[in-house]
């Protein structure tokens, strides 16, 4: 299609010839606006569906960047109070992943104190793991690995394992994890993926007893096996199995490599 | 009798990849089978059904010809055309699109190419989505990958260079193109794909892409991969955090225009036809800052909808290339293309600052490719760690914009005013000469 043909089709769609100006979208308010919303997200009188609209707003208006910075302890402050809101899980919830996202002590500190104390938790478990595994690990550990140990559910032993990942005292526990063919296998494929990056060579070779193993799940080997062949370790073709991703992705690379050389990784 | 057919948008490993805009060529006869006079050659696409597609002209226009003849000198002298990818046109992988040379209805000369745009990603092939994951999971390489560099450039320290001001489209034209020659490096038929946030887009969120979190919110928004996903591994900081996101509406459809705040009823994630009334001077256009763009990104609950954490998820990228793919249309619309008029590029707006903050006038450098590091002071008042991305990385295929780019320089990224093109084009932006 000729430009001059897209054009009138888009003229057309607008309505409107370029040499005209007009704000046909609703006015953005900005600033003004701010200390009204934070003052919503503070009051616990407030509606808690407005409050969760007037922290999205703003979490909006904060990528403004630098004209947000005057808001931003007040913001923060607020968020802190609907954090801690008691009629509506959802609100504490929205409010704890801001706060999380901005690496405050105040919800790592009450998300901690949740997860010692179910009487006090916030949000659930799987939850509050997920969101101080954006900050600190250390606190968490501890917990993470009482998690880990319990019969707690697949969601919570992945954001547990996930918590372990920087702790190279994990090892060992993250090994077991990925090993054990009783256990969840998506907190198996999570172990593997901490395992790479906590310590690459006890990784590789859990991964190749993995392939070997035909006796082994296919999504575990598959999981492996794409860790591995973005190492650029080469990898036996999966045993017992037919056409599935990971084939996929090697007969992708070997194609990519034929074609364009050696040019598929730094 | 055989045709060499030489194209400028072509990489030391011989292939070419071509975009909207014109770039020079050259036919000669190579082979010139006794002819001792001018021979009469036709240049038209050769490209199987289906795949990219090629124009031609002479001279550098906008004028898509479909085919062009050429009288090729029998001693082998090259004479200069003009090809660009057909707009409509792009290909889907390497070397379904190609220049053919014909002389006298006979086939003497061929070229295979790729049409090479960024598209919407719910349009996407498999294969195209496949190595676009493919790339992105390399370079993150379980958070031990260059990705990791991307990620600590767009953070708060940092916001004042980017962010609220004038110079937010282009800073993050530049971001977004750094990346994609990253992507490309690894596999270079990839092009960065946009979130057309403004229509449905269950596509993108489906499993075999960006993903979807647990069905229960209590869950936690860890997104569920499936097994050998490219993107399982991904991990960024020191934290090693995977990707986590829920959307906070229906992905079936496209997040509200409007959204009801304590304060009324206000913008949220405007449609495209919204951004382009905005209107027709950069000052006015450039609110879409604060919407679309924002909204875009609290409409999801998870890092994304931070600023400082968003560019954890690669969804920031497809995000970010739908804000400059608005850019670029609403540049083409108006035919704003020109820095040295105050109508494309000003510092005027409803969102302003210190008219010399650094960053945001059209010859300044942009950081972190300058590889500046701030003092603290107000002569050097950049950010105070040292920057990961500098120098800006080269193309094989274009000389812009050069190690340290300038505001300027990300403008008229299709070299309509003058010079050539950055090397990349939208799926629905044409090339259109004033």
């Amino acid at each position: 299609m000729k430009a001059q043909d897209y054009r009138r089709q888009v003229e057309e769609a607008l309505g409107r010839r370029p040499q005209e100006t007009a704000a046909a979208a609703g006015p953005a308010k900005a600033e003004p606006e701010w200390p009204a919303l934070i003052a919503t997200v503070a009051d616990p009188a407030a509606d808690a569906e407005a409050r969760r609209t007037a922290i999205h707003a703003l979490q909006a208006a904060a990528f403004l960047g630098a004209r947000f910075a005057a808001c931003r302890a007040d913001f923060v402050a607020a968020l802190r109070a609907a954090a801690t809101d008691p009629a509506s899980e959802s609100l504490r919830h929205s409010a704890l992943d801001a706060l999380a996202n901005m690496k405050d002590s105040f919800a790592r500190e009450r998300l901690v104190r949740g997860l010692e104390n179910a009487g006090e938790a916030l949000v659930p478990p799987a939850v509050a793991l997920g969101l101080l595994a954006r900050d600190d690990h250390v606190s968490a550990s501890s917990l993470a690995r009482r998690f880990l140990e319990s019969g707690a559910g697949r969601h919570i032993k992945e954001q547990a394992v996930r918590l372990l990942g920087p702790d190279p005292t994990a090892r060992p526990i993250l090994e077991r994890l990925l090993q054990d063919k009783n256990e969840f296998r998506e907190v198996r494929r999570a172990s593997a993926v901490a395992l790479q990056h906590l310590d690459a060579d006890a990784f590789v070779e859990k991964a190749r007893r993995i392939l070997d193993d035909p006796g082994e799940f296919d999504d575990i080997r598959r999981t492996v096996r794409a860790a591995l062949e973005r190492r650029g370790i080469p990898v036996p073709p999966l045993r017992g199995a037919g056409e599935d991703r990971g084939n996929l992705v090697a007969r992708t690379l070997r194609r990519l490599r034929r074609l364009f050389g050696d040019r598929t990784r730094r | 009798m055989r045709v060499e057919l030489s194209i400028a948008a072509t990489d030391p490993a011989g292939r070419t990849f071509l975009t909207w805009s014109p770039v020079k060529a050259t036919a000669r006869l190579a082979e010139p089978d006794g002819a001792t006079t001018p021979v009469a050659v036709t240049l038209r696409n050769g490209g199987a059904g289906g795949g990219g597609r090629v124009v031609f002209d002479t001279v550098r226009s906008d004028d898509d010809k479909s085919d062009i003849e050429l009288q090729l000198p029998a001693d082998g002298s090259p004479v200069d055309f003009w090809v660009a990818g057909e707009f409509g046109h792009p290909s889907e992988a390497y070397g379904d699109a190609a220049v053919e040379a014909t002389a006298g209805g006979a086939p003497i000369g061929r070229l295979e190419l790729m049409v090479r745009v960024r598209k919407n990603a719910v349009k996407l092939t498999a294969a195209e989505r496949d190595r676009f994951l493919e790339a992105l999971g390399t370079l993150n390489h379980s958070g031990q990958g260059p990705f990791q560099s991307f990620r600590e450039t767009h953070v708060l320290e940092a916001v004042e260079e980017a962010h609220g001001y004038a110079g937010f489209p282009p800073w993050h034209r530049a971001y977004l193109l750094d990346l994609e020659r990253e992507l490309q490096a690894i596999d270079p038929s990839v092009a960065l794909p946009y979130w057309r946030f403004d229509e449905a887009a269950a596509a993108l969120f489906a499993p075999d892409f960006l993903g979807m979190p647990p069905p229960d919110p209590e869950d936690g928004d860890l997104i569920q991969f499936p097994s050998g996903h490219p993107l399982e591994n991904w991990q960024t900081d020191a934290t090693q955090d995977p990707i986590e996101r829920r959307p906070r509406y229906n992905v079936a459809g496209p997040p509200p225009t409007q959204v009801a705040t304590p304060v009324g009823l206000r913008d949220w994630v405007i449609t495209q036809q919204q951004v382009l009334a905005l209107g027709d001077q950069y000052a006015a256009f450039r609110s879409f800052e604060g919407a679309p763009h924002g909204p875009a990104h609290s409409s999801f609950r998870g890092p994304v909808a931070d600023i400082s954490e968003a560019a954890k998820d690669p969804l920031f990228f497809l995000l970010h290339c739908n804000v400059d793919r608005l850019w670029a249309l609403w540049q083409w619309y108006y035919r704003r293309h020109d820095p040295d008029q105050e109508a494309s590029y000003s510092l005027a707006g409803e969102f302003h600052r210190d008219p010399d903050d650094l960053g945001h006038k059209l010859d300044d450098t942009m950081w972190p490719w300058n590889g500046v590091r701030g003092d603290g002071s107000a002569a050097n008042p950049r950010p105070q760690f040292d920057p990961t991305r500098h120098p800006f990385p080269e193309s094989p295929l274009v000389a812009r914009p050069g190690g340290a780019p300038t505001v300027r320089d990300m403008i008229d990224y299709q070299g309509v005013s003058a010079g050539e093109s950055l090397g990349f084009d939208y799926d629905d932006v044409p090339f259109e000469l004033g």
